[in-house]
């Protein structure tokens, strides 16, 4: 249930770090709470703009609500009591577990095309191009992905925008200097995985371009948000 | 008078479970209007107690809207129990106060 009688008090609790969760059910129940004291003056023959003004007094103001609210710090958001953990550390470690998942899911992928159609086969469906594909989408797309869950996450809960861009800048660093290849010999020779992480001198142009681009991608979305939050 | 809202509430819902605005005219008759406050500020309340696991939260179709009824759990009973006690501690102490007091 969206509320506009409340719109400015839920506004105003998520500004000060109340969690989402709690603001949208305080609104929903004062939603509700109004509606139920003005069908009970309205039952009493009461005018229907007398019923509304009294039902918004009965409830309290916008100050007294928020007050009462902001006097119960068990009902602050977790990630704006520890920004630095919310926004940093759980999207950095929850990028390198989902890399490191779609890197064990290929891999038995491939293990188990390979014992059962066999290496020739697979090389005649084409792996090489197919894997290429699916490097790319892990690390263009994860960075993108986990960094527009962090920020969304941050702008849900009108957090400030440093430590979501911290997070954000972290993940796509690591993201561009992280390289995944297969090598796809023809038979007898086996074929070889291999994942890594490293900058180099040869490569370092274009792990800063990789992440500027993936950072761009995330961040410039969040900060148009916040601006038409912000007007 | 820090702590009646919540000894107030765990009374009532004590009884059975209650919705905000039955819990908000529950109030009322019971202290015969003598505690006043916004009908709003229940809810940070409830929550609260909801979070410190001594009421739990369902929601209920009733008549085509949806309601939130509140419960209270086994640890909402013992600290009902224990806010009771501490109230009539402090009560019976202040009535013998006031009636050593002359004019009082």
């Amino acid at each position: 249930m969206r509320s506009t009688h409340f719109s400015a008090l839920s506004e105003r609790l998520l500004r000060a770090g109340v969690a989402p969760k709690h603001v949208r059910r305080t609104v929903t129940e004062l939603e509700a709470h109004r509606q139920d004291i003005v069908a009970e003056l309205r039952a009493r023959g009461v005018p229907a703009p007398q019923a509304e003004a009294e039902a918004r007094a009965r409830l309290g103001s916008d100050d007294t609500l928020a007050a009462s609210v902001l006097a119960r710090p068990e009902l602050r958001s977790w990630a704006r009591k520890r920004p630095w953990a919310a926004f940093t550390i759980v999207p950095i470690v929850s990028f390198v577990a989902a890399f490191a998942l779609w890197v064990f899911v290929f891999v038995v992928l491939v293990e188990t095309l390979k014992s059962t159609l066999g290496m020739a086969l697979l090389a005649r469906a084409g792996v090489q191009p197919i894997a290429e594909f699916l490097f790319g989408a892990a690390l263009w797309g994860l960075p993108v992905l986990i960094g527009g869950l962090c920020v969304r996450f941050a702008a849900v809960r009108r957090a400030g925008a440093a430590w979501p861009v911290v997070g954000v800048a972290v993940i796509c660093a690591v993201a561009a200097a992280a390289n995944l290849s297969l090598d796809w010999p023809a038979p007898p020779a086996q074929a070889a995985f291999s994942a890594g992480i490293g900058i180099g001198a040869e490569n370092a142009v274009q792990v800063l371009m990789r992440s500027g681009l993936t950072m761009g991608l995330v961040l410039v979305p969040f900060f148009v948000w916040r601006r038409r939050i912000a007007q | 008078m820090a702590g009646v809202p919540e000894l107030l509430l765990l009374t009532l819902l004590a009884e059975r479970e209650m919705y905000g605005y039955e819990l908000a005219r529950a109030v009322q008759t019971l202290t015969r209007e003598a505690i006043a406050m916004g009908e709003g500020v229940l809810y940070p309340a409830l929550h609260s107690l909801e979070t410190r696991g001594l009421l739990r939260a369902r929601r209920r179709a009733v008549g085509g809207r949806t309601r939130v009824y509140y419960s209270i759990t086994a640890k909402g009973r013992r600290r009902h129990a224990a806010l009771t006690e501490e109230w009539r501690r402090i009560a019976g102490g202040v009535e013998l106060a006031l009636a050593g007091v002359p004019n009082a």
